[in-house]
């Protein structure tokens, strides 16, 4: 399979009166053709700015800093500028914003929409237009006669939504981007919306990039997964792989987030804690205020984005000892070694620096990631069960 | 479009004018100032005509028939009006108020329709222009500008340019509507004439108007182009030329349209000044000096007449605006 | 006229708080945390210019007689040019141009706040009581409003004006506020039947509050904006007004009369004068300046009634 997207360090940052907002931070990742890509972030994770930044949309105060988008057979999306950048614009990539409620121009009917675009890329033949208009609205499963001479006011959420997704197809460009497509939508349509995009999807084997808050819409619909966190690649892999075995700790607290049909209700849990101030400089991992399994040295460095096991990545210090024992308890318990710093209650945003009271003395795991941390940790404790650490010790 | 609503608007408008007529009525034939009643006894006690021949002069002046009931009154009276009777003028009783009117109006709808298009037409192309450069280095001083010449009254603009340019500088002539050098009708030394007469006084409109519609139409731009759905073109590859015209300009202008509509108001308003400052015969200066002569049937007669040119280009422009804006139709 | 402190009902945060603090001891709190108006005012750009414009004009207004000379008429030097003894020239009748000025403001500062106080008033009033007491009377009132609305200001100004000719101020002002209410009482109306429907009036009605008491309590604050930039609307349209009528000669002649001078520019021969440009520019100038200076001042007003829209 050919890679289709490849998109290497991509930084943006954003620059307002009262400083300057990292939005992306250097992220890398690939998209196969034929992919469905599930991106996956809580609210101001960065995720719809990525979107906008592989295209080259952002808009001051905000800036691309640096990276590449190579788009197979078009070439480097960041460095288009213009009429060029403007030429490839729904042709080769789509993207279906967020927010539909008022993407349509409200003095302009659904059929003037479909000519505008169309007649923007050289197809000003009316009648080779409403053709694909046609086709396509009946592949949303919409009537066209109706549709097509409807304004947006008379359309409802979920239909305009999906006379967007008609739009975006009518060059069959190879990359579709949607960002939250069902957010807005209420939970029927919502399903309707993932089917149908799956639909398309095999129909036309068009590649789908697929923004969303929401974790639960990827399992059965992507084939990988991208999660983000503060603007930061956590974890990127096949989604199977990643739900068996997450390697990383933001991940795995989303997924115990989860409620499911069969599970323990009480085994959900949420995220204590809140994203850290954008405008704050942070030395190590954005997550480690949050993450039950810090240690020192996630608030000193700031983990590379690294591969594991084949199309795996993760950022995290821990991942290799995560990931082994996840699979043993699934998370629910945190293994002694990264046994919770003494820490404050209601988790804050800590910003900079390290948590009140992690000065206190802990048994610190040497720092280095992936190097027989676990073994060593554990035997110390069994060696020194008194040893204070300021707080308050599990038995193990 | 719907017809209903076509008919019910011109109900309304029927309605009004009716209500308005009749107010005409009362103020003349029952308010304390009553001018007929005053101008009766003015009659009478200098002794110049009986009771009937006074009775014949209300008649012939305000449509009024003394000795009858008073609705049988009410009846002709409007009656009369419909069918264009306004009464004679005190001042100059060989004239029909109607035929008065009918001599001026076309003057003052020239130049008010004239100066109210052009200036619409620039204040809307600048105010899109401005709206887009918003924040930037002109930004701020043009606005400055636009509210000050905005805030010059009208009657000083037409005082600047009638010394400065007429006077002065005897660029524009002064005063009337045509030569007197010149026989009217469609030929080219009459119209040129009358295109030479009337450059002041729509100059002295369009000045005094252009900075509301440029200020108007930049705030509606700006706010139009912080839409989504102007954003989502962009990403739809559609050309920066296309987006301005269809996607912000058509949505910008259609708030404008209210505005349309007070401002035709405002132009007979105004006109009252600029007429009488350039002595041109039209009916906002015919209202001036009936005032100053007390010649009450004149004065009826075109505030009737104005307030109904006022209610059809309000009905015009609503109508129009029906057109542009999808989502007011159903 | 409440002020900024007392105002509730739009749920600024501001406001909110400021309305459940004590007023005794934590005063400090509130006024820190509510500034009064004219501190708000000061603090926008634009407000401040307006502010201190219209400060001027009152003050030149009543102060400025008391200062400047009074002008002597002068036949021998009628539209003379500007010198040292008269900055701005002489009038029709040799008297000094800046000294007309100066005296004929006072005039007019009282016939356009009086106007605009009575227009604004009955505004209200028709507005508040056709958007609350629903049914016939509201109907009625609006159709008045509405048929007023229609004519043209100026016309109907000056068929009022026709009967009417007066020079006393209380009157001239009271003809000018005849087209000044209606706009504002129909959007006083449309803001009151929407409050009307909201939350806290609902519970004013639960707690059996009077009507006067929802009236004077719950809505008027909220309608105090639109009050105060349509005030200052009815000053700047009166002042157009004022100064029109007395141009064209419909209302009689008196001294130092900004509208009278104006007429007189175009009286025979006055154009022949030399420097008659400074003397038609000056009445013209000074009215320009205080109808900028109201308009900015009207930018401020927004953010003194809504603490939202403060920076």
């Amino acid at each position: 399979m050919a890679t289709l997207l490849s998109v290497r360090d991509i930084r943006v940052e954003y620059r307002t009166e009262r400083g300057s907002i990292a939005a992306v931070k250097g992220i890398s990742f690939d998209v196969q053709d034929g992919d469905i890509l599930g991106v996956v972030g809580e609210s101001g994770s960065g995720k719809s700015t990525l979107a906008y930044s592989i295209l080259n949309f952002i808009k001051p105060p905000g800036r691309v800093t640096s990276g590449q988008a190579i788009l197979e057979g078009v070439g480097d999306l960041l460095k288009m500028q213009g009429e060029d950048l403007r030429k490839v614009l729904w042709k080769e990539v789509a993207i279906v914003p967020q927010a539909t409620q008022n993407s349509m121009n409200p003095t302009m009917d659904v059929k003037g929409h479909f000519v505008d675009t169309m007649a923007a890329h050289g197809v000003s033949d009316k009648s080779k237009v409403l053709e694909v208009a046609r086709r396509l609205l009946e592949e949303v499963k919409l009537d066209p006669d109706w549709v097509l001479n409807a304004f947006p006011h008379q359309l409802s959420g979920g239909m305009k939504q999906r006379v967007l997704i008609a739009l975006s197809l009518v060059f069959e460009p190879k990359l579709l981007i949607l960002d939250e497509p069902t957010s807005a939508l209420d939970v029927v349509n919502q399903r309707l919306i993932m089917d149908l995009l799956k639909a398309l999807h095999e129909k036309m084997n068009v590649t789908i990039m697929f923004i969303t808050h929401d974790i639960q819409l990827i399992k059965g619909f992507a084939n990988r997964v991208l999660i983000m966190y503060a603007g930061k690649a956590m974890e990127l892999g096949d989604v199977d792989e990643v739900w068996k075995r997450p390697i990383n700790p933001y991940t795995i607290a989303l997924l115990r987030s989860i409620p499911s049909l069969h599970g323990d209700v009480n085994s959900v849990t949420g995220i204590p804690g809140s994203m850290p101030d954008p405008y704050a400089k942070m030395a190590g991992c954005p997550f480690a205020p949050r993450c039950k399994y810090a240690q020192d040295v996630c608030f000193e460095r700031d983990p590379d984005f690294v591969q594991y096991t084949k199309g795996h990545y993760s950022a995290c210090h821990f991942s290799l000892e995560i990931g082994e024992s996840y699979g043993r308890n699934r998370g629910a318990c945190v293994p002694a070694a990264f046994e919770p710093r003494p820490r404050q209650r209601g988790v804050r945003n800590q910003g900079i620096g390290q948590t009140p009271g992690s000065r206190q003395r802990r048994v610190v795991l040497h720092g280095r990631s992936g190097v027989g941390g676990i073994g060593g940790g554990e035997r110390f404790w069994q060696e020194h069960p008194g040893e204070s650490r300021g707080g308050a010790p599990k038995a193990n | 479009m719907k017809y209903g609503y076509i008919l019910r608007r011109i109900g309304i408008l029927i309605a009004t004018l009716y209500t308005v007529i009749t107010i005409t009525f009362i103020l003349i034939r029952l308010s304390p100032y009553n001018p007929y009643a005053y101008f009766l006894s003015q009659e009478q006690s200098m002794g110049i005509a009986s009771p009937t021949e006074l009775a014949a002069m209300a008649e012939y002046y305000y449509n009024l028939i003394p000795n009858q009931p008073i609705y049988v009154q009410y009846f002709e009276y409007l009656w009369a009006i419909m069918r264009g009777n306004f009464g004679h003028s005190l001042i100059y009783p060989q004239m029909t108020v109607a035929n008065i009117i009918a001599t001026r109006l076309p003057w003052t709808l020239y130049i008010v329709i004239t100066s109210t298009v052009i200036s619409f037409l620039i204040g809307t192309y600048a105010g899109q222009r401005l709206g887009y450069m918003k924040g930037g280095k002109v930004d701020g001083g043009v606005v400055t500008f636009f509210t000050v010449l905005h805030s010059i009254p009208i009657y000083g603009v037409g005082l600047i340019l009638l010394y400065f340019v007429a006077l002065k500088a005897g660029l524009l002539p002064s005063a009337g509507a045509y030569s007197a050098s010149v026989t009217p009708g469609p030929n080219l030394p009459f119209i040129a004439s009358v295109i030479d007469h009337s450059i002041l006084p729509i100059s002295t409109f369009i000045l005094g108007s252009v900075g509301g519609w440029t200020l108007g139409m930049r705030a509606n731009t700006v706010s139009v182009l912080g839409e989504d759905y102007v954003n989502a073109a962009e990403l739809r590859g559609i050309p920066r030329s296309r987006i301005a015209s269809r996607y912000v300009g058509r949505n910008a202008i259609l708030p404008q349209f209210t505005s349309l509509v007070i401002s035709i108001g405002f132009s007979f308003g105004g006109s009252v000044f600029v007429e009488q400052i350039f002595t041109y015969p039209g009916v906002g200066q015919m209202l001036v000096s009936s005032v100053g002569d007390g010649d009450y049937p004149v004065i009826m007669g075109i505030t009737i007449i104005i307030i109904a040119a006022v209610l059809v280009s309000v009905l015009v422009a609503d109508l129009t605006y029906q057109l542009l804006d999808p989502r007011v139709r159903r | 006229m409440t002020s900024a402190g007392d105002v509730k009902g739009n749920s600024g945060e501001k406001g909110d708080s400021a309305s459940l603090q004590p007023s005794d001891g934590e005063g400090q709190k509130t006024v820190s945390q509510n500034p009064s108006a004219l501190k708000v005012l000061w603090r926008n750009r634009y407000a401040r210019v307006g502010l201190i414009i219209t400060a001027a004009f009152f003050i030149m207004g009543f102060v400025g007689p008391l200062v400047y000379p009074k002008p002597t008429i002068d036949l021998a030097h009628v539209f003379a040019p500007p010198s040292l003894q008269h900055p701005l020239g002489t009038d029709y009748l040799g008297r000094d141009t800046l000294g007309d000025i100066i005296y004929g403001t006072a005039y007019i500062l009282e016939v356009t706040f009086l106007a605009a106080l009575i227009g604004t008033g009955i505004g209200v009033i028709v507005g508040i009581a056709s958007g609350y007491f629903r049914g016939a009377l509201g109907s009625l009132l609006m159709a008045i409003t509405d048929i007023v609305l229609t004519i043209p200001g100026m016309i109907l100004i000056l068929v009022v004006a026709s009967v009417v000719r007066s020079s006393n101020p209380l009157v001239v002002a009271g003809v000018l506020s005849v087209t000044a209410w209606a706009g504002f009482a129909r959007a006083v109306r449309s803001q009151i039947l929407s409050l009307r429907s909201s939350l806290f009036i609902e519970e004013a009605r639960l707690l059996n509050l009077s009507s006067f008491h929802i009236i004077f309590r719950e809505l008027m604050p909220n309608v105090m904006s639109y009050t105060a930039i349509n005030f200052i609307f009815s000053v700047q349209g009166a002042l157009f007004a004022s100064v029109g009528l007395y141009f064209l000669g419909v209302l009689p002649f008196s001294a130092y009369n900004w509208g009278v001078m104006l007429s007189e520019a175009t009286s025979f021969g006055a154009f022949l004068a030399p420097s008659l440009a400074v003397y038609l520019i000056s009445p013209i100038a000074v009215i320009t300046l205080f109808t900028v200076g109201l308009i900015y001042l009207s930018f401020g007003i927004d953010e003194v009634f809504n603490p939202r829209t403060r920076r």
